[in-house]
């Protein structure tokens, strides 16, 4: 029986302005526990007992990077979070757009609208993440929102929380200051690594962060500067 | 007016002039006039991307404005031995007294307001959680810091304010607990390793409490009390509290949870916000449930509780007679509750300005109304609208075809 291919979403039906603010009470759907979490309602084939979901794009914007995630790394489950409700709502029709297009390519990959601030740890068990981006965060430049910024001194502990050791995070911007920012939070904190050039260049996915995102398509364009580092999560060095 | 309680003594902390009165248990009564550090003026909140929230707090005023305000405290925790006294007052300056001599021992200027204060087994190091969320470590001993350190370190923070933070018997871990559903197990002193989350509740938890090596009891405005292998932040039995307090429509919540061991059996007594009963329960090792063996009421709203030597000292909601004690005794297997006074309970409860203050001071923070979630849905509309449009396609395409 053939499918009837699904028109890819139109993204002027779906504009939202950039910011939100991630303290206030939203509503939400989350589970109260990862267990409880229908993770095959996302993916179809789901195998409670396979494989569990691996990546995650923190703020996944449009879904440009979820969608090179799923040609790079075919047999893993990759998760887009976005707070932004029309934007969530593109990504999930683009990818059922994508899925009746392809049937099969694009089975692992899925978009939830989520607060990454508050709910990874009711999504992800402990040591169950392999890869956490962040690519294009809001920069909340006004001093008094920084606290909205992704990356804090301590949300680190969470992503090191739902990160497996070994496992890597990513982070890009074109907003120099934010970049400094992001980075000497990591690099302040015991969890993460820098990643050496070595590995940087091994890495499948590093080089083409900046092409497969939206954001980064917009800068190139632009001919802006854009910064890119990544980090390893490392074993605890505090001993008794 | 600040009180603080502890095993051997009352203190009570006026601010005009700032003069300690203790009174211990042995009815002895000493009165100390403090001598206080210079003031150290505040650090500007929110220059780390600290979460502040919007209650208004006074971040933006200047030295200036503040010198004219008067010194005054606004909160104290004794250490366990009652060794030390820490107190802050409302410049934000974190001062701790040896309470024998009665020296300053160490003063910190902190950021933000502090909810919780807590120090370490060994009595070396404060734990303080803000208003914020956020968790600070303090040194008390400045002959262990570095040239380079100021004695405060960054631990943890949450995304919303804190309302417990205990540290398990061992002193390896810190559970913090928030309005935000959570209960998190942190490592200590290295916080930024988080051992585990224990999630479970469906609202507010509002007390920790942990029972042993292995397990932590929570209570939560959802109406339970539940129970953790906390390192693995594994739930191992919720128990239903409401029928135990015949709560009426009002919002009752868990205010503290103590648990003490009596004869190898393991007692938990739980007082609530907004009732005037407290509920002893049996824990039962192996099936690592509650069992209730009796609800008690002293009449009136508990405001405070703390527990002691199997003493429970409940601060009530009543200006004639404000201190209500029992002790827990088994006779025969069975649990005893029997009512005791103390001389000095008595002798606390004549001041009158002291008594009034405590009970403002407690019925204000004692509000749990806002701690509630309630969820609204606004992301309707658009759905709605994407829905009307879609449906409009499809006429314009069979339309024209």
């Amino acid at each position: 029986m053939a499918t009837k291919v699904i028109d890819p979403p139109q993204k002027r039906f779906y504009r939202q302005r950039a910011h939100t603010n991630p303290i206030a009470d939203h509503c939400f759907d989350y589970p109260i526990r990862p267990d409880l979490m229908k993770w095959n309602e996302l993916y179809p084939n789901y195998d409670q007992n396979g494989e569990q979901v691996e990546y995650l794009d923190v703020g996944c914007g449009y879904g440009g990077l979820l969608v090179t995630l799923a040609s790079v790394y075919p047999d893993k489950l990759s998760l887009g979070m976005e707070i932004r409700v029309k934007v969530c709502d593109y990504v999930q029709d683009r990818i059922k757009s994508l899925r009746s297009e392809s049937p099969g390519k694009y089975d692992q990959i899925a978009c939830i609208r989520s607060n990454a601030m508050k709910y990874l740890p009711n999504y992800f068990h402990k040591g169950q993440l392999s890869k956490l981006f962040f690519m294009f965060p809001d920069p909340h430049f006004k001093k008094t929102k920084h606290k909205w910024r992704i990356i804090s001194k301590p949300l680190l502990a969470d992503y090191a929380y739902v990160l497996k050791v070994g496992g890597i995070v990513y982070f890009g911007t074109d907003v120099e200051e934010l970049y400094n920012w992001m980075d000497s939070h990591f690099n302040e904190h015991p969890l993460f690594k820098q990643l050496t050039e070595d590995e940087i260049s091994s890495d499948a996915i590093y080089s083409k962060l900046f092409d497969c995102t939206e954001e980064g398509q917009k800068v190139t364009r632009a001919g802006g500067k854009k910064f890119l580092a990544a980090y390893k999560r490392v074993e605890d060095p505090y001993s008794r | 007016m600040v009180l603080c309680i502890g095993n051997k003594s009352i203190l009570t902390i006026t601010n005009d002039p700032h003069i300690v009165k203790r009174y211990y248990f042995s009815e002895q009564i000493e009165t100390i006039v403090l001598k206080l550090p210079p003031i150290i003026y505040t650090k500007t909140a929110g220059d780390t991307g600290e979460i502040v929230d919007n209650d208004g707090e006074d971040s933006s005023k200047s030295p200036n404005q503040m010198n004219q305000e008067k010194r005054h405290f606004v909160f104290g925790q004794l250490s366990q031995s009652e060794k030390y006294l820490a107190i802050c007052d409302n410049f934000k300056n974190l001062i701790v007294y040896c309470t024998k001599e009665w020296k300053v021992l160490a003063s910190f200027v902190i950021e933000r307001k502090c909810d919780h204060v807590i120090f370490n087994e060994k009595e070396g190091k404060l734990i303080v959680s803000n208003r914020s969320g956020w968790i600070y470590g303090y040194q008390l001993v400045a002959s262990e810091l570095k040239d380079d350190e100021n004695g405060e370190t960054f631990l943890l923070g949450h995304n919303a304010i804190i309302l417990d933070l205990k540290l398990s018997l061992d002193s390896r871990y810190l559970a913090s607990c928030d309005r935000d559903e959570k209960i998190r197990i942190s490592n200590y002193p290295n916080c930024y390793n988080i051992e585990s989350y224990c999630l479970g509740h469906t609202q507010f938890v509002s007390c920790l409490a942990f029972i042993n090596e292995q397990l932590l009891i929570s209570g939560s405005g959802d109406g339970t009390l539940r129970v953790w292998q906390f390192t693995q932040g594994k739930e191992l039995s919720a128990y239903s509290f409401a029928n135990d307090i015949s709560a009426k429509d009002e919002k009752v919540a868990p205010l503290a949870i103590h648990s003490s061991s009596i004869n190898d059996q393991i007692i938990v007594t739980v007082t609530f916000y907004n009732s005037s009963i407290f509920v002893t329960y049996k824990f039962d090792t192996k099936s690592n449930c509650l069992e209730k063996i009796t609800s008690t009421d002293v009449k009136h709203n508990i405001l405070y509780s703390y527990t002691f030597n199997n003493q429970l000292v409940c601060f009530i909601d009543d200006k004639n007679n404000f201190v209500s004690c029992q002790e827990f005794k088994i006779v025969n297997e069975k649990l005893e509750i029997l009512k005791i006074d103390f001389k000095i309970m008595e002798t606390l409860a004549m001041d009158d300005q002291l008594v009034e203050t405590f009970l403002n001071e407690k019925r204000t923070a004692n509000k749990i109304e806002w701690l509630y979630k309630s969820s609204h849905d606004h992301h309707n509309e658009y759905f709605e609208r994407k829905k009307e449009r879609q449906e409009t396609k499809m006429v314009k395409k069979i339309k024209s075809s």
